[in-house]
């Protein structure tokens, strides 16, 4: 299977201590149960796309990160494409298995496709709005000038 | 008016580049058009039955006079030189071409404007009160809040593949003028103590098929934790909505699935696990978007009362325009005014691109070049001092927009229906054509008084005929379109469904329909009680005996 490493924009290599699958209807008892199972045996966890239009496994990333506070890594498996692949990261997750692995070059260009963010989340990458406005505060009444 | 910098415009170019990007791989086939679809949706772009249709975000219903000259300027050169405004307070194109849509979307760029979000599964253009920093009861600015949830919700990682569309409303006035309880989420603002406001949060109102008015979320959420509590929100629903039927994925049914208590309860716990972590905007963030939505400075400008009741006087359509399309200002000086897209002849909303022009250039003249978008499908002119109303009356009567008919039965919401749409059951404009033309006499339509009357081609109801006083749904009877009559909706503030009437009507018998009902309404009023007030007195038997006999 094909992997590509969303931080680095490249090919991955298998996960090294093998994975552990947490499904995406697990309750916060089993996604505590398998980070602290992930932790002992330095596995990575799988989050599993039925379909790439099936949003939940982005939440549950973003949980393992924000909420479980998980270091290790975070694997999408199944079906998602290229255009996610920022969201992916920025969810938490490390890797994605592509499920079609033509689509690398796809991958890397959309890593690149956009680099300002409104909103936080469990990884901030990008440059923030709100980070823009404190480096340099403008009036309103300057811009209408402006414009 | 909210003002882009560097930051949005980069922004707004990264994404417009992406979409083109992504239609070219489409047309190339490196794209399954079930993978384009939602990546098309999210920019706004539908397949409907004859061609694409570009759906505007005009976010909160505000644009400026410029915004509204490029929108002419893309009816002309890209459609059949007119547009379609929307329930959503949004614009939209029915005649696009797919390779089109990227130079669209450049055209609107250069305006500070964009699709983003108009469509698909994820958190939609956000609407609010088309009188915002205007209303005479506003306790503050509700754009500044829909400003702050459309940039929050642009692009966010988390929740672009929602199990459904998600509509926010959000209203800062005494009076609800943005329907804030059929939306997934409605937020009223409210004064708090020692001068601190807050929100109160509605949860799980929505149409389509399976109508609710929104419930209470939360009483008094303090206005610097609004993102965190609306980040717990979106999760549950994220991750507990239905996504094995679409008909049941809105998260009005997860919420009266598990109940409104256990929702709260499950969103309270997230909430307390996730307010530390920073999704709240910095006070000086807020600030700075604050700062884009201060009052306008308005010059004192005196009215001459005695001049103007003259006019008043010796032209009763003068008269009416004031009376119907008119209305208070904070600003004693000022008024309100309403421009209405309602005619005998014209399908509900659609303006020509020689409209719109016409609309802006009275926006310049005479309401410091802002214009609002209702979801009555009218136009705003927020800003008019009252010495101008005999000038801008005679503009606009020279554009053909000068119609007094504001909330009474001609001004008629209506979806596309069966002439655009591929999902509906029956067409809404011709329907919604002849009911204008029963009701053309403008005396009559006044003295029958305010009365909404709200028309969707099909259950999903983006004609709203679920909140309409007269809701009419089209639907389809072996084979034949036909129309079911619903009364007492409201959207107001104690907001309601209407019920189901009786048997549908095949359409040529619809706007006899209608007159009955009109007839037994003005046969019971008393006083000056309004359509709905009369309904709510004496409820449905009398319109169903008049409409089927006593059986």
């Amino acid at each position: 299977m094909a992997r590509v490493d969303l931080k680095s924009a490249s090919p991955a290599a298998p996960p090294m201590h093998g994975i552990l699958e947490l499904a995406v209807t697990a309750t916060r008892e089993e996604r505590a149960a398998a980070v602290e199972a992930a932790r002992e045996s330095g596995k990575s966890i799988a989050i599993h796309f039925a379909k790439f239009n099936d949003g939940r496994g982005f939440s549950v990333a973003r949980v393992l990160r924000s909420e479980h506070g998980f270091t290790g890594e975070i694997l999408a498996t199944g079906h998602t494409i290229p255009d996610q692949a920022l969201h992916l990261l920025r969810c938490g997750f490390d890797v994605v298995e592509m499920s079609d692995p033509t689509r690398l070059p796809q991958w890397k260009k959309s890593l690149e496709s956009c680099w300002r963010a409104y909103q936080t989340a469990a990884r901030n990458p990008l440059a923030m709005r709100r980070e823009a406005a404190r480096k340099k505060i403008r009036n309103p009444r300057e811009l209408e000038e402006a414009a | 008016m909210y003002r882009y910098d560097e930051f949005d415009r980069a922004f707004l170019q990264d994404r417009n580049r992406e979409f083109r990007a992504q239609v070219s791989r489409r047309l190339a086939g490196e794209l399954t058009e079930d993978e384009f679809k939602p990546l098309r949706l999210m920019n706004g772009l539908y397949l409907q039955l004859h061609a694409y249709m570009l759906r505007i975000a005009v976010p909160y219903g505000a644009m400026t006079s410029r915004q509204l000259r490029q929108l002419g300027y893309i009816a002309r050169r890209w459609d059949k030189g007119f547009g379609h405004w929307t329930t959503r307070q949004n614009i939209q194109f029915n005649w696009i071409k797919l390779i089109d849509v990227p130079d669209i979307l450049e055209a609107l760029a250069e305006v500070d404007m964009h699709a983003i979000q108009t469509s698909g599964n994820c958190i939609r253009n956000v609407t609010s009160d088309p009188f915002a920093g205007a209303a005479a009861d506003e306790i503050e600015d509700p754009r500044i809040w829909a400003e702050v949830l459309r940039q929050w919700s642009t692009n966010h990682p988390e929740f672009t593949y929602l199990p459904r569309k998600f509509k926010f409303a959000v209203t800062g006035a005494l009076q609800d003028r943005a329907a804030i309880a059929f939306h997934d989420i409605g937020i009223r603002i409210l004064g708090g103590p020692n001068a601190t406001k807050g929100f109160r949060i509605f949860v799980g109102g929505g149409q389509g098929r399976t109508p609710y008015v929104a419930q209470e979320m939360k009483a008094f959420l303090p206005q610097e934790n609004l993102l965190s509590y609306l980040e717990a929100m979106l999760r549950v629903y994220n991750l507990h909505g239905r996504r094995d039927n679409i008909y049941k994925a809105r998260i009005k049914i997860l919420v009266n699935a598990i109940g409104v208590d256990e929702y709260r309860r499950q969103v309270e716990e997230e909430w307390q696990r996730i307010r530390a972590e920073g999704a709240d905007l910095p006070a000086e963030e807020i600030d700075r978007i604050r700062a884009h939505f201060l009052a306008p400075d308005l010059a004192a400008r005196p009215l001459d009362a005695a001049a103007f009741a003259k006019a008043r006087s010796e032209d009763a359509d003068f008269d009416r325009w004031v009376r119907r399309n008119v209305v208070a200002h904070k600003n004693p000086d000022y008024a309100i005014v309403s421009i209405a897209f309602k005619e005998p002849g014209r399908p509900p909303g659609d303006a020509t691109a020689d409209e719109m022009e016409s609309v802006a250039d009275a926006a310049d003249r005479y309401s410091r070049g802002e214009v609002r978008v209702t979801y009555t499908q009218n136009l705003i002119l927020p800003h008019v001092a009252r010495a101008d109303l005999i000038d801008l009356y005679e503009d606009l009567k020279s554009a053909g927009l000068a119609g007094g008919n504001t909330d009474l039965i001609t001004d008629i919401i209506a979806c596309p229906g069966l002439d655009y749409c591929n999902l509906a059951n029956a067409r809404s404009i011709p329907i919604a054509q002849a009911i204008t033309e029963r009701f053309a006499d403008p005396q009559r339509a006044e003295d029958i008084g305010e009365l909404r009357l709200n028309i969707s081609g099909c259950i999903n109801a983006c004609g709203h005929h679920h909140a309409g006083h007269i809701g009419i749904l089209g639907v389809d009877k072996k084979g034949t379109e036909h129309y079911q009559i619903t009364l007492g909706g409201s959207a107001a503030d104690n907001a309601s469904v209407g019920t189901i009437l009786g048997p549908s009507f095949p359409a040529e018998e619809l706007p006899a329909a209608i007159e009955n009902i009109v007839d037994t309404y003005l046969a019971r009023r008393t006083g000056g009680e309004t359509f709905l007030a009369t309904y709510a007195r004496v409820g449905a038997n009398p319109f169903k005996e008049a409409l089927y006999g006593t059986r």
